[in-house]
């Protein structure tokens, strides 16, 4: 897993963490949304949000990156769990502020299979779709997973067999995947 | 038909995605949040709405019967009364006083009265009282020969040198003397000091044959063998009042009136008739409110009870009324 080291070895600003990270986290949350530029959008707030009410209080501030990656990720779930649920959907019928901006799929339009691979990430339920991408995009090991989500490694490993599956069963080879 | 390899195309997809950056409205946003007071989200304002509201019906809606007691505030302001010391001397024909957290207290001339720490003490004359509703601490008003406990009323107390009464128009009083307490129902009265408790009965004993003047009929068939015919059962006025109380407790106060017509037809004595007529009258004068019959009635009963026992009391009523025609 990609760390970040902080500039300093004194506390850093929370305004120098936001430069630094906002790009990185902004990142994996597109990937955690598949492509939902709001939705990333959103969660990239709320893990800077948190960072404010946190860094004070940091013990391992050296390693902004790995904790502002675990928030991220957990916070992303939480979200998607959130909307998914009949609440959530009621909620996004009155939210406006919740679509604003450009759409991932609006960037990578002239790139059709990229857009199915979006749409079949985005079918899978939240907890599969985090390790699925920390799997293959960050290259993380079920440990590191399940360090960062705080779940057992089994149940990572029941999550990854869970969403492979279901990614083979989108018509997508899954063969060249580590299980 | 397979799609090809999952994973290059993820790979594929997120260098796209890479490219997205976030947009300047939100980088603005975020960084403004960093520097304004932090965002609590809608929970924490719906907690303590929630709590507030909760403290507002503790304080205002559960324990609303028992507010603080405070001194009295005549109203209007006038120089209807004098002070001597705590107690107050009515000197204006009558003077309506509000005694926060008790209720009102209409009195009238030369009535004199104190405010106390459990309620109000009548020192002499005639006082209404509406009492503001009550669930759990009684409102007391001590009299000379006790005290009367209110849980939310009007009623009249009429204190003199020697004794005094009260006069229940609406709800229930308890009026305690010593070891001894009375209940009163709306439209009964009581006397202070109370009278003696009656001795105990005496072993019940055969009841005796109606009592009638012999005539010459009666004493021939006093010698007759052949047993002589039941009288017509008697009015039953005990029993009569007890079912007033009992439509008066459940609100039934329209067939309370029609019960008390038809009673006030019988040939009863002339003060239990009197006593029917008033209770009659009271009920469409508080409970019914109905101006009209409520007057005709009053009007009635004077002409009909010109010596009456309720005089001050028929007063009252015609005085709330406001009836046109009544002398």
């Amino acid at each position: 897993m990609p760390r970040t080291e902080a500039a300093s070895a004194e506390r850093p600003t929370l305004e120098a963490c936001y430069v630094e990270h906002r790009a990185l986290v902004f990142h994996r949350c597109l990937r955690y949304g598949a492509g939902d530029v709001a939705f990333a959008e959103e969660v990239t707030q709320d893990v800077f949000l948190k960072l404010m009410e946190h860094l004070p209080h940091l013990r391992d501030a050296h390693d902004l990156g790995g904790w502002l990656h675990r928030v991220a990720a957990n916070l992303a779930i939480s979200r998607l769990r959130r909307e998914k649920s009949l609440l959530g959907k009621l909620q996004s019928l009155w939210s406006t502020s919740q679509y604003e901006g450009e759409s991932a799929h609006g960037v990578v339009e002239r790139k059709q299979i990229a857009d199915q691979v979006l749409d079949t990430l985005a079918t899978l339920p939240a907890r599969e779709r985090v390790v699925i991408c920390m799997k293959l995009l960050d290259g993380a090991s079920q440990r590191e997973i399940s360090r960062a989500l705080e779940l057992s490694e089994g149940y990572v490993s029941k999550l990854l067999q869970r969403g492979l599956r279901r990614i083979a069963a989108a018509g997508w080879e899954v063969d060249d995947v580590e299980g | 038909m397979s799609k090809g390899s999952f994973r290059r195309a993820l790979a594929d997809a997120d260098r796209n995605l890479a490219a997205v950056k976030l947009s300047f409205a939100r980088d603005t946003r975020i960084r403004a949040a960093f520097t304004t007071p932090r965002h609590v989200g809608w929970r924490v304002p719906a907690l303590a709405c929630a709590i507030a509201l909760g403290v507002f019906i503790a304080v205002f809606v559960l324990r609303r019967d028992e507010p603080p007691l405070t001194a009295f505030q005549p109203m209007p302001p006038s120089v209807g009364w004098r002070a001597h010391g705590d107690e107050l001397e009515v000197v204006a024909p009558s003077l309506v006083v509000d005694a926060g957290g008790f209720g009102r207290i209409t009195a009238q001339r030369g009535a004199r009265f104190v405010r106390v720490a459990d309620g109000v003490r009548v020192l002499r004359g005639r006082v209404d009282f509406e009492v503001a509703h009550r669930s759990a601490v009684p409102a007391l008003v001590h009299v000379s020969h006790g005290t009367i406990a209110v849980l939310g009323t009007r009623f009249t107390v009429d204190q003199r040198a020697d004794g005094g009464r009260v006069v229940l128009h609406e709800g229930k009083i308890r009026f305690a003397s010593g070891e001894r307490t009375v209940v009163l129902a709306p439209g009964q009265s009581l006397d202070w000091p109370l009278a003696p408790p009656a001795p105990p009965a005496p072993p019940i004993a055969p009841a005796p044959l109606p009592k009638r003047a012999p005539t010459s009929a009666v004493r021939e068939q006093q010698a007759d063998p052949e047993p002589a015919q039941p009288a017509p059962p008697a009015f039953d006025i005990d029993k009569l009042l007890t079912e007033l109380a009992s439509l008066r407790a459940r609100g039934r106060y329209a067939d309370a009136v029609t019960m008390l017509e038809h009673a006030l037809a019988e040939p009863l004595p002339t003060p239990t008739l009197e006593r029917l007529s008033y209770e009659l009258g009271a009920i469409e004068t508080y409970q019914l409110a109905r101006t009209d019959r409520a007057c005709r009635h009053w009007r009635t009963h004077r002409e009909r009870f010109p010596q009456g026992r309720y005089g001050d009391e028929i007063e009252a009523a015609i005085r709330r009324l406001g009836c046109k025609d009544t002398p």
